[in-house]
């Protein structure tokens, strides 16, 4: 991004700001933005006009609950409105309650199941559908591993739920029918979590899949048609120049599942409840439970600050750890 | 892979009677048995709830797309002082996810009495920080002199956002109005809290009365969900380019 003073060339051809010295003295800057004196002003006034709503934005949406969210967290707030300052007594209450910290367990088992599965498919997708190894038909297939992500996770859960019906769902139908034992899948307090995963890799699939594929096609072919002479294998093709090279779509997407699965709800929401036994239980629905349905306004303003800490910490973490780890 | 919204489909053309089956059957006895479908109109006020999604979806696609691309052009092409802490505050609201801000800001805009109202349920839908990336990422493409010509033929810079830097990134206005739509539609968090009337809530939401409501035909379920995804499955087939092409550019803003 070029900075505000570097290479300053007004369009025109007129004059820089009066003062070519200081041109962005303060004082002389607001002046000259309110009154438009030259071209240099009003291109700033309309920068400002222009971005002005995406301030407002960042102030509502950004600043102000990121405050207000604090403000919460260490008062006792409550449906009957502004309480005492606590201090980190909603934190203590929150980290000693056994619900939540059952949420936060289940979360990080759902995000362990469900990223590195999601990862592996792509992948492996990715290189099917790359242009490189000329499937017959592959834009229709890549299409079809695309669409799970356009439907909502409400309409996912609902499908998934019905298939994993317990007594009349397709899949216990089909171990029937091959002569094995039925699963209780939603209804299993030790099946829910890798149920729930399933559902998530089919609809998330698509997302990394794209990105690999794009990051593919920018792996100049010579490079294989190179090794190939050396005599490379296709493995040896794989290890040594696709997978290095697929290093920055890799972290992308490792990262942004990561986060895609730490805030889960819709899933659990629907298909299961949040149950059985609190077995599938996310702190996102901690969170929705907290304030929603308790109204414990505090409680759940300090499991998002959990969340958003736990969130950052892992995001910086593998930015650090997945970006030195894979060697070249 | 497409496995589950084919049985959906088959699943919302069976008689409720032939779901309960044992041994299960594949396919639906009568293909043209649409019941579910009335049913499901009759019983729910789904055309209503489609009606709010595509409210709430449009309103938040038009505003997004407007201020996503005015932010776009002055990141892109206009100088003015502090830029950069702005577009640093754009990135960190990026990494900001919505589920951890939806209580104060549910507290916000009850305080303001916008519960239950569209401008409520837009909520922060009216705008995307993505969506200024995306677009400045297109503008910043345009050649500099195309924007100085028209300055020296004394256009006003709004006249040349639209005039001149707008149709040149037709194809980033697309992309971010796709990857809006199916944002905005699919939303859920957030039109839960904030639809407290059957009458408000969107179609994502509505479907979920289905889950608390003690007993439900799993036809009209299918069926329902299938009427869900019908807009962005139509939009699917015929905007596939941009729809893959929006989820690239999600890419590219790690």
């Amino acid at each position: 991004m070029t900075t505000a003073n570097a290479g300053r060339n007004v369009s025109s051809g007129q004059s820089g700001p009066p003062g070519s010295k200081k041109p962005w003295g303060t004082r002389n800057y607001i002046v000259g933005v309110i009154t438009g004196s030259t071209t240099a002003y009003r291109e700033a006034r309309s920068g400002y006009l222009f971005t002005l709503p995406t301030l407002i934005y960042i102030i509502i949406i950004f600043f102000i609950p990121a405050a207000y969210t604090i403000v919460l967290s260490v008062r006792n707030w409550n449906i009957h409105g502004f309480g005492d300052f606590v201090g980190l007594q909603s934190y203590v209450e929150l980290l000693t309650d056994p619900l939540f910290r059952k949420s936060l367990v289940n979360t990080l088992i759902f995000t362990l199941l469900s990223v590195p599965m999601t990862v592996f498919f792509a992948l492996l997708a990715a290189l099917a559908f790359q242009s490189r190894t000329r499937l017959p038909g592959r834009n229709l297939f890549k299409a079809g591993y695309f669409l799970p992500l356009i439907v909502s996770l409400v309409a996912v859960a609902f499908v998934w739920k019905w298939m994993f019906n317990p007594s009349i769902g397709l899949l216990n139908n089909i171990l029937r029918s091959l002569g094995l034992p039925e699963q209780g899948f939603l209804n299993d307090t030790a099946q829910v979590l890798p149920s729930l995963s399933i559902m998530y890799v089919w609809a998330r699939l698509g997302f990394a899949m794209v990105i690999f594929v794009a990051g593919l096609e920018s792996v100049p072919n010579d490079y294989y048609d190179a090794s190939s002479i050396d005599g490379a294998s296709r493995w040896q093709q794989f290890r040594h120049i696709t997978f290095p090279l697929l290093n920055p779509q890799l972290v992308l997407v490792i990262i942004l599942e990561v986060i895609t699965s730490l805030r889960t709800f819709d899933l659990p929401y629907i298909a299961a409840q949040g149950g059985p036994a609190h077995a599938s239980r996310t702190v996102v629905l901690h969170i929705y439970d907290s304030a929603f349905q308790y109204f414990h306004m505090s409680t759940a303003a300090a499991a998002a600050i959990v969340l958003f800490v736990l969130i950052l910490a892992l995001t910086l973490l593998q930015r650090r750890v997945l970006s030195r780890q894979i060697e070249y | 892979m497409l496995w589950p919204l084919l049985w959906t489909l088959l699943t919302a053309l069976k008689h409720p009677q032939e779901v309960n089956r044992i041994p299960m059957t594949w396919l639906p006895d009568n293909w043209l048995y649409f019941e579910n479908f009335k049913t499901l109109f009759s019983e729910y006020p789904i055309d209503r709830w489609l009606l709010n999604s595509v409210i709430v979806t449009t309103l938040s696609v038009i505003s997004s797309l407007f201020f996503a691309s005015l932010a776009g052009y002055a990141f892109a092409k206009l100088r003015f002082k502090g830029k950069e802490l702005l577009f640093l505050s754009v990135i960190a609201l990026l990494m900001m996810p919505p589920e951890i801000t939806v209580v104060p800001l549910y507290l916000m805009f009850n305080s303001v009495g916008l519960t239950n109202t569209y401008p409520g349920i837009v909520g922060s839908n009216w705008m995307t920080v993505l969506g200024v990336f995306i677009m400045r990422q297109f503008m910043e493409g345009i050649p500099d002199d195309y924007i100085d010509a028209a300055r020296v033929d004394g256009a006003r810079e709004f006249t040349i956002f639209l005039r001149v830097a707008l149709p040149l990134t037709i194809p980033g206005f697309v992309t971010v109005a796709v990857l809006k739509t199916i944002l905005a539609w699919n939303d859920f968090l957030w039109p839960l809290v904030m639809a407290s009337s059957q009458e408000m809530m969107t179609i994502t939401v509505g479907l979920q009365v289905f889950s608390t409501a003690f007993y439900v035909e799993h036809t009209l379920v299918a069926a329902g969900a299938l009427v869900s995804m019908l807009p962005l499955l139509i939009m699917f087939i015929f905007m596939q380019r941009w729809v893959m092409q929006s989820m690239v550019m999600v890419g590219i803003k790690g």
